[in-house]
């Protein structure tokens, strides 16, 4: 993305569009910076598209840039910050209350940080405001509860020959070493308390990248570094690059989180610079810890390098989370009629519909974590087919159209999507479920498909265009089409299985150790997509890779012991926020 | 007449031939806009009509949007099917790019996608497989001779072959389409002397229409000149491409072997003999003082260009000569156009000592027509073509001066086998085109027709957003 105009404050302060801070600092390095000297860097977008600042509905974001010195200056702040912001389990108990206040902020309607998102959102990024709407209303949708946990046990070799559980949370967790080494050790029974992860080293400072396909991965990086604290040790410096495309979710977060407890935040800092400034790079990459790249897979390539390049610590860690795809899959237990949730009296097939329709819809499908194709198991006799999931599905995707409107991407790919499909119904193994003047596309495709045209299938998926695949059973998932997919870009599954008050069950491990193997990272029900649990794994890393070293390999995580009651609970949370929000 | 459920009169299922508009293309020059653009609206109505009797592929794409009576400009824009997908959707349904593989149902697709009944029966005429695909439309247009059935392909730069298919009265109204712009906008006669840097024997639907129309002009043989010597059939261009390669060992010598002595074949032998014959054919043109339209594609123009700098060479040719450019760059090429220009403008020039003009011709290969670049450098649509430019969301951008995709309806010249209403992937600036129309717009040429702006022609592929949610 080019950088944009620069330009004094005074400059910025005299534009009519409406302006937003695309940066965030501490209150206390805020309140000494000389703005008045400060040179701004701005870009403006109407309608998610670039702009000049004075177009129609312009949002123009604006972000200081700082020469070396003064880089140099935030560093020592923001090292010098650390100290005051509490540790351990101090640090997280006031963490979750601060999270609530943000919460109750975001929530608001009268919050000026509300109206900031709703009015600069929308505009800048493209999202209907009622997807940003919703999106504020629903942070207790990422649960903390159990985050400490996360840092009190270490998974051993153990997890590399079957599926453990994960102290103080729900799911289970499976390691899939990334040799050949490790993967025969994992096979030797007597080395199953063999520790996974190396004695850790808190990192001083941790380097972020933040993609901006979706608002809140800047965010997700932040609070994954403040989260290591939880080991006992002192917070490192957050320093996380925003995303020129959405710079403006996170500092909003933060700023939330600070009204209600300053010192949590004191040593973040969310700014916007280049990766080709390579003597800022080299600045800062060198004196990082650990580096978190979420962003296209050519910049991670670029970001690696220059780590390698620029690196004087012996141990310097790097996380990439590139490109990736997520799916659905609906198990046949959902599909028996007359399944009926005694709670809202609602089908069961209905509810799934509803929540795996939001796994798709939820930032428009442009998040990794957005589900692209859902594959429905064939059902028993006398049960519900892939058809009528398709057609419950369609119901849901036209009702949340109305509350959750598509943003403001171009709809010629949807219409040219929607030709090409309609086109294909005449092979008989396809059956287009929306209709040409719909916000969505919806397909429903038994044809029998090459590993390019699956593929090719699966890039279409994006701004809401759906397919259902029925597959013979869930095994079919990764023995045919997971296989076709390079494991590095497979991400989560949302699931829809099980049945009332039972655990999963040995089958179902199965299924996702194999869909593991393959490279899914994660594993949750549905309705939980566009909603990452922190403390689970992200793109196969788990929160200790913050602090440690390890093993080659990847983890994958089960979010879930009882997958049908969550995900009737998904659907009460859910109702119950719907409530509240009328 | 009868009225169906779309609200058209149509003619009585009795009237196999479509009720033709009563004028020529010559008399659109002569008309005014407003009375050219209800002339072409009442056009794009009748075809329309037609071909929802006629057209199953037209029937059920528009049927699946919903499409009826094309009162305004939201219903009008209903009927463009996209160029990129209509002649390619063989491929999704046969489930290959590669037809002759699957020739019975391919000639199935293809009945359905003209407005023509083409006897079921004569299916069982085909093979099961045919060794390529130039083979499979040689026997398609032999099976149905009858029906004067012409092939023609373009690959883009995908590799995979559009199949467009014309009849002899839609190559008639080709030919005459791209010779009266030719005519009309460069001002070819039948005492130039043509030279085409293209293969005589190809299916690639330009250069075909481009050449039978220089002949329709009056040129005789002996003064229509084919540069390249060899012939450039759908599987070779495909291979050459670098795009799209065959499954298994084929693939694999497609790939290793054919593929790059293609294209060493091609700089060393080809192009090196085409623009010896070229050079020289010019020089007999300038010994014999015979006026010029040297025509081809940017690439090959240019080592015309680099290869007379080199001698040390200037062609002078007499007055009238003109070269023209056409075709995108389908591959990387290390110069630009305007560096192209610039050889081509010091090594070719007119007796003034003038370099000789060059004009670009814009057109497609679902299109009955070309656009011509005038001496102002824009491109100027034929009058009797309905061009509009579509915002993202495919609807019509009515103003005299507007950037969009370009779309266009061709209810004049676009023949009985399926209606030309098409969107392409072009991004243009389009002025004066559809209704809208601002005299002070008007090209400084002196024509008011509808034109697209120089330079404003842009390649669009649709491509989504990147991010950490992208592409496998």
């Amino acid at each position: 993305m080019k950088p944009g105009v620069l330009r004094k404050f005074r400059e910025l302060e005299a534009s009519q569009s409406l302006k937003v801070e695309g940066y965030w600092l501490p209150k206390d390095i805020r309140k000494n910076l000389p703005f008045q000297n400060l040179e701004f860097e701005s870009q403006s977008y109407s309608a998610g598209k670039p702009c000049q600042p004075e177009d129609d509905g312009a949002v123009t974001a604006f972000w200081p840039r700082f020469n070396q010195e003064e880089w140099q200056e935030l560093l020592v702040q923001l090292r010098n910050n650390r100290r005051r912001v509490p540790t351990g389990l101090e640090f997280w108990d006031r963490f979750r209350a601060a999270l609530q206040s943000c919460d109750l902020q975001l929530a608001d309607a009268s919050n000026p940080l509300r109206r900031r998102a709703l009015d600069a959102l929308p505009g800048y990024t493209g999202f209907s405001e009622p997807m940003v709407r919703s999106v504020l209303g629903a942070m207790e949708m990422m649960s903390f509860e159990a985050f400490p946990a996360v840092f009190q046990s270490s998974p051993t070799l153990a997890a590399a020959h079957r599926w453990q559980p994960l102290n103080g949370l729900q799911g289970k967790i499976r390691f899939h070493p990334g040799n050949l080494a490790i993967k025969c050790l994992s096979h030797l029974h007597f080395l199953p308390g063999r520790p996974i992860f190396h004695d850790p080293v808190m990192p001083e400072l941790v380097v972020g990248f933040g993609a901006g396909n979706v608002p809140g991965t800047a965010l997700m990086i932040a609070m994954l570094s403040l989260a290591n604290t939880l080991t006992g040790s002192t917070v490192p410096v957050a320093l996380v690059r925003n995303s020129r495309q959405e710079p403006i979710f996170t500092p909003i977060v933060l700023e939330a989180i600070e009204r209600a407890d300053p010192d949590l935040v004191c040593s973040t800092a969310v700014l916007v610079w280049d990766y080709e400034d390579t003597r800022l790079q080299e600045t800062l990459l060198s004196q990082a810890d650990l580096v978190v790249a979420a962003a296209s897979d050519a910049t991670i390539d670029q970001v690696e390098k220059q780590v390698k390049a620029y690196t004087c610590k012996p141990h310097v860690r790097f996380h990439p989370h590139g490109h990736k795809v997520s799916f659905a899959a609906i198990g046949r237990e959902m599909l028996q009629p007359g399944l009926v949730d005694p709670s809202s009296g609602l089908e069961v097939l209905d509810i799934v519909a509803l929540l795996a329709a939001l796994d798709s819809v939820y930032w428009d499908q442009f998040g990794c974590l957005s589900a692209r194709i859902h594959f429905v198991e064939n059902g028993r006799d006398g049960a519900n087919s892939s058809l009528d999931y398709a057609r419950r599905l369609e119901m849901q995707l036209r009702s949340i159209a109305k509350y959750l409107p598509r943003g403001s991407w171009p709809r010629q790919t949807i219409h040219e999507r929607f030709d090409r499909y309609r086109q294909l119904e005449i092979t008989g193994k396809v059956r287009v479920f929306s209709r040409y003047e719909d916000d969505f596309l919806l397909v429903h495709d038994e044809r029998e498909i090459s590993p390019p045209a699956f593929i090719n299938q699966v890039n279409e998926c994006q701004g809401r265009v759906t397919i259902v695949r029925p597959v013979v059973d869930l095994e079919e998932i990764h023995q045919r089409y997971l296989r076709w997919i390079p494991s590095s870009q497979l991400q989560s599954l949302s699931v829809a299985v099980g049945e009332a008050g039972k655990s999963v069950n040995p089958r179902f491990l199965r299924f996702a150790d194999a869909c593991g193997k393959r490279g899914v990272t994660a594993i949750r029900t549905v309705g939980r997509g566009a909603f990452p649990q922190l403390a689970y794994s992200w793109d196969g890393l788990i929160p200790l890779d913050m602090v440690s070293s390890r093993m080659d390999g990847n983890f994958t995580t089960i979010e879930f012991d009882r997958p049908y009651d969550q995900i009737l609970e998904t659907f009460e949370l859910m109702q119950t926020r719907a409530a509240m929000n009328r | 007449m009868r009225e169906n459920d779309t609200d058209l009169e149509i003619p009585s299922p009795e009237a196999q031939l479509r009720s033709k508009t009563s004028y020529n293309f010559e008399d659109f020059w002569e008309m005014a806009p407003a009375q050219r653009s209800n002339v072409l609206l009442t056009g794009i109505a009748e075809v329309h009509a037609w071909h929802m009797l006629h057209n199953q592929a037209y029937r059920q794409t528009m049927t699946a949007r919903g499409a009826g009576s094309v009162n305004s400009p939201e219903e009008m824009a209903l009927l463009l099917r996209p160029t990129s997908q209509t002649f390619k959707s063989y491929i999704d349904i046969l489930g290959t790019p590669f037809p002759q593989d699957r020739p019975r149902e391919f000639v199935d697709w293809l009945s359905q996608q003209l407005s023509s009944d083409l006897p079921s029966q004569r299916l069982e005429q085909f093979r099961t497989r045919y060794p390529s695909l130039e083979a499979l439309l040689k026997e398609i247009e032999r099976v149905y001779l009858d029906f004067g059935l012409e092939i023609l392909t373009s690959s883009g730069t995908s590799g995979r072959a559009s199949i467009i298919v014309r009849d002899q009265a839609g190559v008639n109204l080709t030919v005459e389409s791209f010779y009266l712009s030719f005519q009309h906008y460069m001002g070819m006669r039948a005492d130039h002397r043509a030279i085409f840097i293209m293969p005589r024997d190809t299916r690639i639907a330009m250069v075909r229409m481009a050449s039978f129309s220089f002949r329709h002009v009056g040129l005789s043989e002996d003064r229509l000149h084919f540069t390249i010597p060899y012939p450039a059939y759908p599987d070779q261009v495909r291979i050459r491409s670098g795009r799209t390669y065959r499954g298994g060992w084929s693939g694999l010598l497609e790939r290793r072997l054919w593929h790059p002595f293609m294209n060493w074949a091609n700089d060393r032998l080809a192009t090196p003999r085409t623009v010896k014959l070229t050079i020289k054919l010019l020089g007999q043109a300038e010994d014999s003082h015979d006026k010029v339209l040297l025509f081809g594609g940017w690439v090959h123009l240019h080592a015309v260009a680099r290869a007379l700098l080199a001698e040390g060479r200037v062609m002078n040719l007499p007055s009238g000569s003109l070269i023209g450019t056409g075709g995108g760059f389908k591959e990387l090429y290390p110069f630009t156009p305007a560096q192209i220009r610039a050889d081509l403008e010091k090594s070719i020039k007119l007796e003034n000592g003038l370099p000789a003009p060059m004009r670009d011709v814009y057109g497609m290969a679902e299109g009955n027509w070309a656009a011509m670049q005038c001496e102002s450098g824009n491109y100027h649509l034929p009058p009797w073509i309905y061009a509009v430019v579509l915002d993202e969301n495919d609807r019509f951008i009515e103003k005299p001066d507007s950037t969009g995709m370009l779309a266009f309806y061709d209810p004049v010249g676009g023949g009985d086998l399926f209606p030309a209403f098409f969107k392409t992937a072009d991004r243009v600036r389009l002025v004066n085109g559809s209704r809208a129309y601002g005299p002070s717009l008007e090209c400084l040429c002196g024509d008011s027709g509808a034109y697209l702006s120089e330079d404003s022609i842009q390649r669009v592929d649709l491509m989504d957003e990147a991010g950490c949610a992208a592409q496998i």
